[in-house]
């Protein structure tokens, strides 16, 4: 009888901690969800709709970020922020300066263009990866606005995109064009964001790429410690973020070897920890208990921080890097990105979210934001609440049909500690 | 035949007014859209050269060259964003824009000045046309006024105001005409026999003829 007392005053004890908990990061997922959305919506340039790179002053837009915004309004008005008239006028002007007004080459888009007249700046690059984060930011915006002029605005601009014509005769997709000079000569063929832009090449309705390039780059198996994961060469956790966005990975498995990229992302989120813990008594920030090393702004300009072995890093992280990975692993990423708001908040917070960036050696504080790093955040956190994203992206028929041909459907064997009990965070 | 004239000045006053007008309203202009011009692409400069903008392209450039760098995995050098550097950098070109402000400036100022010039001038041919006619006419009319109606309303092929002085011709040529005959007329009435009263009234209209 005593035991049968005592383990429900545990049960009890336990529910109202984990209660009480879930309560908390709720309010805090709310706030940083609401923060980093008002990137999106305050920074949306009413003219031609299109949505800066960074919150600092004279920025350009860039495309990528612009993808973002259009997913971040289908979350706004899915959390009440905003209408959905609102929301479907922005978006919608967005779309048609994208088809009717802006420059393309073969349907691709510049990487950055003039918030004021949507030209390319800087002689920029015809980017194909930057296309594919826009592409699968307006896919999600017509599948949440199924049966719209959305949606048909969002197949045209799909279906003028030129796949093939991105191969430049290879097999592996290139990075990009400048009307200069023509192909650069990079080429996605190693494991690292490009997995969105096979994606939409492959699923593509018109001008599709052969499936055989999925097979085509290279996993590079990579270990660290008991870990053993497919890496991307710098180790910056955006590569096995950004994909994942949109791409719900879970119980799919690469046909070409089997992995699973929502397991991988888990690992290397794990990795990118344990590589700073290891670090903590040379870096001031790591000692602290910070992490996340990501493509940022640093001290010393933009970098390719990450934790491969010699990746660039100087304790300069990366608050997104943390809260990107929340979908993969909220029961390490949660208390760490929790860790850093409440210990310096007021260095590291501002009205449109976290900043990009920190480093505490340098004592250097980033006075920006920047889209791409904001919406990984948002979108993150909302996949890890709801599976918002995953949802709609992958409702899309094109999605799917580039995972019936280069993936199988499995389910995953779940830990004991599981990640998910209904989408939300068990401690 | 054509009548030359040499004085090309023939009513000062007159030729003046008349070409002071677009002379000043050509001043006026230049100084307005000068000023108007000169103070817009001064603040469009000003705004597009500002520390302040500056450092923010050099800041864009610097960042896509190092977004570049990260993609494709090249090294690329980092370059400081030099904020003070930018500001002076600003504030040179500022001075050198003014500097080309200001002698655009002046290069209009001399131009508009050739253009006074070339105004006045051909003012002068032009109000001539007007000018040389009136006088003409003024001239014709003061010769009827002392009695003489041997008056000549004949402009030059060019002139201003030739219909009115061919019609003024006309005109004139028609009443010398009938004085004339008026006379004949007074002359044929003396030879007939005429009472004192009417001998009177003939002697007035003589007078008045004369």
């Amino acid at each position: 009888m005593i035991r049968v007392l005592l383990s429900l005053l545990y049960i009890f004890v336990c529910s109202n901690v984990l209660f009480s908990q879930k309560t908390n990061y709720e309010k805090f997922f709310d706030k940083i969800e609401k923060d980093s959305f008002m990137y999106f919506w305050e920074l949306y340039d009413e003219k031609l709709g299109l949505i800066p790179d960074s919150s600092r002053g004279g920025s350009p837009c860039s495309i990528a970020a612009v993808g973002f915004g259009l997913t971040a309004f289908c979350i706004g008005v899915e959390r009440g922020w905003v209408a959905k008239n609102q929301a479907y006028l922005r978006i919608y002007k967005t779309l048609k300066t994208f088809f009717y007004k802006l420059t393309n080459q073969n349907g691709f888009f510049y990487h950055f263009l003039d918030m004021e007249t949507g030209e390319r700046v800087w002689d920029c690059e015809v980017s194909t990866i930057d296309t594919a984060l826009f592409l699968a930011g307006a896919i999600v915006a017509g599948e949440y606005f199924k049966g719209t002029e959305i949606e048909n605005m969002v197949d045209k601009i799909y279906d003028r995109i030129d796949w093939q014509w991105a191969l430049n005769n290879r097999n592996v997709l290139c990075m990009g064009w400048k009307p200069e000079t023509g192909f650069l000569p990079y080429y996605w063929d190693t494991y690292s964001e490009h997995i969105i832009l096979y994606a939409l090449a492959i699923g593509a309705k018109k001008n599709a790429i052969p499936e055989e390039c999925w097979y085509a780059w290279k996993r590079r198996k990579a270990k660290y410690e008991e870990y053993e994961f497919v890496a991307c060469p710098t180790g910056s956790l955006f590569a096995y973020q950004y994909s994942h966005a949109y791409i719900d990975f879970r119980n799919i498995f690469d046909k070409y070897d089997g992995i699973n990229y929502f397991e991988n992302s888990k690992i290397a989120t794990l990795v990118n920890k344990k590589f700073c813990e290891k670090r903590k008594y040379k870096y001031k920030t790591y000692a602290e208990g910070f992490w996340g090393l990501t493509a940022c702004i640093g001290p010393d300009g933009y970098k390719g921080y990450g934790s491969s072995p010699g990746a660039f890093h100087d304790g300069t992280v990366a608050p997104s890097a943390v809260a990107g990975s929340i979908m993969f692993t909220p029961d390490v990423c949660i208390p760490s990105l929790k860790l850093i708001y409440d210990k310096i908040k007021d260095k590291v917070y501002c009205k449109y979210g976290f900043i990009n960036s920190f480093n505490l050696d340098h004592d250097w504080f980033a006075d920006e934001c920047l889209g791409i790093d904001t919406g990984i955040t948002l979108l993150s956190i909302e996949n890890y609440r709801s599976g918002f994203v995953w949802k709609y992206f992958m409702n899309n028929p094109k999605i799917k049909k580039f995972i019936s041909l280069c993936f199988e459907k499995r389910k995953i064997k779940k830990k004991a500690s599981g990640y998910f009990c209904n989408h939300h965070l068990v401690i | 035949m054509k009548e030359l004239r040499r004085k090309y000045l023939i009513d000062k006053k007159f030729q003046m007014r008349y070409i002071l007008y677009p002379v000043i309203v050509l001043v006026i202009a230049t100084i307005v859209i000068s000023g108007i011009v000169y103070i817009t692409t001064w603040f469009s400069f000003i705004k597009e050269f500002s520390g302040l903008k500056l450092h923010q392209d050099l800041t864009t450039i610097v960042r896509m060259r190092e977004y570049e760098g990260v993609r494709t995995r090249t090294v690329v050098e980092t370059v400081p964003i030099l904020k003070e550097e930018a500001k002076m950098l600003s504030k040179h070109q500022i001075e050198v824009i003014n500097r080309i402000l200001i002698s655009t400036s002046r290069r209009i100022f001399v131009v508009v000045g050739i253009l006074i010039i070339l105004v006045i001038i051909s003012g002068v041919f032009i109000t001539h046309r007007i000018a040389g006619p009136l006088f003409r006419i003024n001239k014709e009319l003061d010769k009827l006024i002392e009695g003489n109606l041997d008056v000549n309303f004949t402009l030059r092929k060019k002139d201003e105001l030739r219909p009115l002085s061919s019609k003024l011709q006309i005109l004139f040529d028609k009443i010398k005409l009938n004085r004339q005959q008026l006379k004949g007329f007074v002359e044929d009435l003396k030879n007939t026999n005429l009472n004192e009263h009417q001998k009177k009234i003939l002697e007035k209209i003589e007078m008045t003829l004369a």
